[in-house]
């Protein structure tokens, strides 16, 4: 298995991004100096061209007016007054004898002998080379109404000095690319990953550590990289907020069963210390009591911890509020006669709802087994049911002592039970069961006061 | 009767065994999925308990392949696992029922009988005797020394309950599951409530008291004599 820390992968990344990104800027200038280059000879080829053409146009302008004499002063005014690039003339009679010549120094060189020369006319051109001469001559000619022959020429010598420089600066120019394409890619690719190495740096600093608690600052740019550190925060919610729920989960439970454990151990060793035989029955008996109590306990913790984190799975399938409401009832109408309790149901009849039959009759049970508990004898506890345009709901109120305001935040708490039941049989776990079922339902439960004016008042809604 | 008990615990093993052999079964057990398979497959029991979580082959795979070699044994479920889809998955693998861990022994006993009478002979219609308590399951006549007793829905179908596991002791799950048809345990006294007032009705005015409470795990109903 090959391992890469985050150290090399990013520096990898950086590598990769900035040679991408000094190739294409290499790439992209080599383009650009190939279409320059050949645009500039195009260009110096058109211009010698046409000062060729006007230049021969010129002479035999001045030839038609003035003869050979003209063209020849005409010629030696342009080399003064002209003065800058040099050219060449050459004014051949009818006969090939040779009327007048201007050529400038070093160009006699050139094969002006060359019997091509002789064919040239307007708008057709010819280009001697000579070996060991670095640049060459361009020419054109015309053939003059009484057989003397009119050629001028110029030589590349400008243009191949300036392609010569343009040549030897392009190197350079490269160099500066590249070094420009490199600089620029480490400083992208940096800052381009600068994030991802944060975020490597604080995943190395968590497996380390395992501190979840803080967060990484988002850039604010809203690209990728933004939304990346956006997700990984919200990741870290999630995964501390199920960490802090298990932590406070096994909180409750350690402290809850250390009880019955307290208990077990009691029972036992005192009935080990007394050794005769009815002890030690009763004894067992207790054990056995208490392991079941400690039995259910984790159950509901368990319980309610997954259904608090949203990973209890509900069957949910369409099922009957007042159905199951009326089957609960039943149930505890035994324990209600006991006391001498009415259990009243009133419900509109069928309510259709989609849910987990099993969790909505563990709900139900838990309000009406508490408010049988909190009734006295001879009291009356009421269970409605009602259906509106999108929630559906079940109400118990009983003639309890009520909820005081104080505590009806509380009540829901885990584990918290009002000072006025401490004592009575149950975990404490009843109604924040309720609570985190019929929020794993997409429900809410509130509480009230019920309509004989202190009793406690529940009411669970669920939508439809 | 003959049952075989799948269970990689060997302390639960050892238990379990030891009080169904007490109750007269004989028992083999395998402590991982493959034995177990390989066992069930000889077909020689009348029941088979079987743990879900098990090294080798697990339970619901040993499960499913004894269906698919057509072993129609029945299959009591054993697992630590209480959530209600894990029951669903049991019984749909081919489990005949299914008990959670930690589980009260006398009501595997119970369940296992269950089973195993399931398969047997019909006694439905039977009329049922525990001392001088008869219940009549056609006519649901209940009668105490003689004398006709009026009961409740309720109070009929716990006694007939208690009277069919005559000697064994059932507990409040069992009960809950049988009389209101509750798979869960819903923290309610109201067993205990309902076994007082059936109480009431057949022992209240007799000198020899047919129900008794054990305490921790349920109710027995037993001729004390």
């Amino acid at each position: 298995m090959s391992w890469t820390t985050p150290g090399s992968l990013t520096r990898r990344i950086n590598v990769r991004l900035t040679l991408l990104v000094t190739l294409a800027a290499a790439l992209a200038s080599l383009a650009v100096y190939g279409m320059l280059l050949a645009s500039l000879l195009v260009g110096f080829r058109e211009q010698d061209r046409a000062e060729l053409d006007s230049r021969l146009l010129s002479y035999w302008a001045a030839w038609q007016y003035g003869g050979n004499e003209a063209v020849l002063q005409r010629a030696a005014e342009d080399v003064k007054g002209h003065g800058g690039r040099p050219f060449l003339l050459i004014l051949d009679g009818p006969n090939g004898e040779m009327l007048g010549a201007l050529v400038p120094g070093g160009w006699d060189a050139f094969d002006l002998e060359n019997p091509a020369l002789q064919m040239l006319y307007p708008g057709t051109y010819q280009t001697l080379k000579e070996d060991g001469i670095s640049y060459s001559l361009l020419l054109t000619g015309a053939e003059l109404d009484d057989g003397s022959r009119l050629m001028v020429g110029v030589s590349t010598e400008n243009r191949e000095f300036l392609l010569r420089m343009f040549q030897r600066t392009y190197p350079l120019a490269l160099g500066v690319i590249v070094v420009a394409g490199v600089l620029v890619g480490l400083f992208a690719s940096r800052r381009l990953l600068s994030p991802i190495v944060s975020l490597n740096a604080e995943i190395d600093r968590i497996i380390v550590t395992g501190e979840l608690g803080r967060r990484l600052e988002s850039p604010g740019t809203g690209d990728q990289m933004d939304v990346l550190i956006g997700r990984y925060n919200r990741l870290l919610d999630q995964v501390e907020s199920l960490i802090d729920g298990m932590r406070e989960t096994l909180d409750a439970v350690a402290h809850d069963l250390r009880t019955p454990l307290t208990r077990l151990r009691g029972h036992a060793e005192l009935a080990l210390a007394k050794g005769d035989a009815s002890e030690y029955e009763e004894a067992l008996a207790l054990v056995v009591e208490q392991t079941d109590q400690a039995g259910a306990l984790l159950s509901a913790l368990m319980d309610i911890a997954e259904a608090e984190q949203g990973m209890l799975h509900l069957d949910g399938e369409p099922c009957d509020l007042g159905a199951l409401a009326s089957e609960v009832c039943d149930l505890y109408s035994f324990v209600a006669e006991e006391k001498n309790q009415v259990l009243q149901l009133s419900s509109p009849g069928s309510i259709p709802i989609t849910g987990d039959p099993v969790r909505i009759r563990q709900i139900l049970g838990n309000l009406i087994d508490n408010a049988v508990k909190y009734s006295p004898e001879g009291g009356r506890v009421e269970v409605n049911c009602g259906i509106g345009e999108s929630s559906c709901w079940v109400e118990v109120a009983d003639e309890g002592p009520g909820v005081p305001e104080s505590e009806a935040s509380k009540i829901f708490d885990r584990l918290y039970r009002g000072d006025r039941s401490r004592g009575s049989r149950g975990l404490g776990l009843g109604l924040s069961m309720v609570k985190a079922l019929a929020e794993a339902h997409g429900g809410t439960v509130s509480i009230g006061t019920a309509a004989n004016g202190h009793g406690a008042l529940f009411r669970v809604e669920f939508p439809v | 009767m003959k049952v075989l008990l799948v269970e990689d615990d060997a302390e639960i093993a050892s238990f379990v065994s030891k009080g169904l052999r007490e109750a007269g079964y004989g028992v083999d057990v395998a402590l991982d999925g493959d034995f177990g398979l390989e066992r069930a497959r000889s077909g020689l029991y009348d029941i088979v308990i079987l743990d879900l979580m098990l090294p080798g082959k697990d339970g619901l795979t040993v499960l499913s392949e004894m269906r698919q070699a057509d072993i129609q044994t029945p299959v009591l479920i054993l697992s630590a696992r209480r959530s209600v889809d894990d029951r669903v998955k049991g019984l749909k693998a081919g489990g005949d029922d299914y008990l959670v861990k930690p589980f009260v022994f006398a009501e595997l006993l119970v369940r296992v009988e269950a089973l195993i009478r399931r398969g047997g002979r019909a006694t439905a219609a039977q009329e049922l005797h525990v001392a001088d308590l008869s219940l009549d399951p056609l006519t649901r006549r209940v009668a105490r020394d003689g004398e006709d007793i009026e009961l409740q829905p309720r109070e009929y179908a716990l006694l007939e309950f208690l009277m069919r596991n005559a000697g064994t002791v059932v507990t409040k799950t069992l009960i809950l599951e049988k009389v209101w048809g509750y798979d869960f345990d819903p923290q309610t006294n109201v067993v205990d409530v309902l076994v007082s007032r059936l109480r009431s009705r057949i022992d209240k005015d007799f000198p020899v008291k047919l129900i008794r409470t054990v305490r921790g795990v349920g109710y027995v109903m037993d001729n004390p004599r």
